[in-house]
């Protein structure tokens, strides 16, 4: 929960000073990192996320908290096929996940244009690429099991 | 003889270009000078050894002052920044009443595009109020707390402002896109709009009132079969670093 909550802290004070495209979606890291940590918890770290991301949001937050319940849902789930301790599993669930919750906000904000997709793209690549650097960050911290 | 009537006539030109050519009085100045600077430093060195220690510690809190003054510097400059920028918000919104505010935070979601600001019911801000700095508009109030309020920037998706162009005073609606830039829409394909024309609220309809800065034209497409045109526009003002705000009563409490 420390690591969680460290990357909630984290991301919003990267998004005060660059632009939230820039920024990887640290919430989420934190998140799925819990989740595969702690499989059971996933609802408790889905909501935790939402609530966490939606604080500030105007529009749909029940969409959005919905959006991380279901990822948490589907990672606890994948823990019974997969190993989630394994880094290469933890990027290729960040990278399903990201694709998800990136589709999801365009869709409810009706945003379709192909600028925009630029933008998108280095999103989710910040974001799938902080996956192994927050695991790090973690273990050093002693805040992730080594 | 030829050689001491040589060395005697050196010897004269020597001592009137020492007495009377600037640079060589200069120099043997220097040279003459030289053994007594050396002797006087030496003397000065050995004068100044019991002081060394405190010297030392003298240097040490005359670092310590300088960097304190410049911390002092840093801190007086920033300020000033601060009170040019709230006095160009005064300037440029004296006709209108408002507030100054500080934006202490923002979205962290890229497609929702809205600022907190540190001023809420308490200092008489209520929802429709108009936020701009001194690019022009930034955005609305939507939500209004009791010490802070939320702010909808131009660029989110879901703000629309009524606008015109400057210039030829086409009347077209401005709407956000989640993206650096928002759009000009409802506009005909033979409106006269060039690149770099400016836009301005309209004043039409929703709490902003006529004649305030939104942005100017990057790009125009035009569309001959629908008859229509489009215009991207980059918002005045930078949104990606708002620090201080005005906020100013919607246009009905004016």
């Amino acid at each position: 929960m420390k690591l969680f909550l460290g990357c909630v802290f984290l991301h919003f004070v990267l998004v005060q000073w660059f632009s939230p495209w820039w920024v990887p979606n640290l919430t989420l890291v934190g998140a799925l990192l819990g989740i595969c940590l702690q499989p059971a918890r996933w609802w408790m770290y889905g909501l935790a996320a939402g609530w966490a991301l939606t604080f500030w949001s105007t529009r749909h937050p029940q969409w959005l908290v919905g959006c991380f319940l279901v990822i948490g849902a589907l990672v606890a789930l994948g823990s019974r096929q997969w190993n989630l301790s394994d880094g290469r599993v933890q990027m290729g669930a960040m990278a399903c996940a990201m694709a998800f919750f990136a589709a999801v906000i365009l869709w409810i904000d009706h945003i379709a244009f192909w600028p925009i997709a630029f933008n998108v793209l280095i999103w989710w690549s910040v974001s799938v690429l902080a996956v192994p650097l927050v695991r790090e960050v973690g273990k050093a911290c002693r805040v992730y099991p080594n | 003889m030829n050689r001491s009537r040589i060395s005697l006539l050196a010897g004269i030109v020597l001592v009137i270009s020492v007495l009377f050519y600037q640079p060589f009085r200069n120099l043997a100045g220097s040279i003459i000078l030289l053994p007594l600077t050396a002797t006087k430093a030496v003397f000065r060195f050995v004068v100044q050894i019991p002081f060394l220690a405190r010297l030392s510690e003298d240097n040490q809190t005359l670092r310590n002052t300088v960097l304190e003054q410049h911390l002092e510097l840093v801190r007086l400059r920033e300020e000033l920044r601060h009170l040019e920028h709230l006095e160009a918000l005064n300037e440029q919104t004296e006709e209108l009443s408002g507030i100054s505010a500080q934006v202490i935070g923002r979205s962290p979601i890229p497609t929702q595009h809205t600022i907190l600001i540190d001023r809420g019911r308490q200092d008489g801000v209520v929802v429709a109020s108009i936020v701009v700095n001194v690019g022009g508009v930034l955005g609305r109030v939507i939500e209004v707390y009791p010490k802070t309020s939320l702010v909808l920037l131009l660029t989110d998706p879901d703000s629309r402002v009524s606008s015109l162009v400057e210039r030829t005073r086409e009347m077209a609606l401005l709407i956000g896109m989640s993206h650096a830039e928002c759009r000009l829409i409802h506009l005909d394909s033979d409106a006269d709009i060039e690149i770099g024309d400016r836009i301005l609220t309209a004043g039409l309809g929703g709490p902003f009132p006529k004649g305030l800065t939104l942005g100017s034209i990057t790009r125009i497409k035009r569309d001959e079969d629908t008859n229509r045109a489009v215009a991207w526009v980059r918002p005045e003002a930078d949104m990606g670093h708002l620090e201080e705000v005005m906020i100013l009563w919607p246009t009905e409490f004016q």
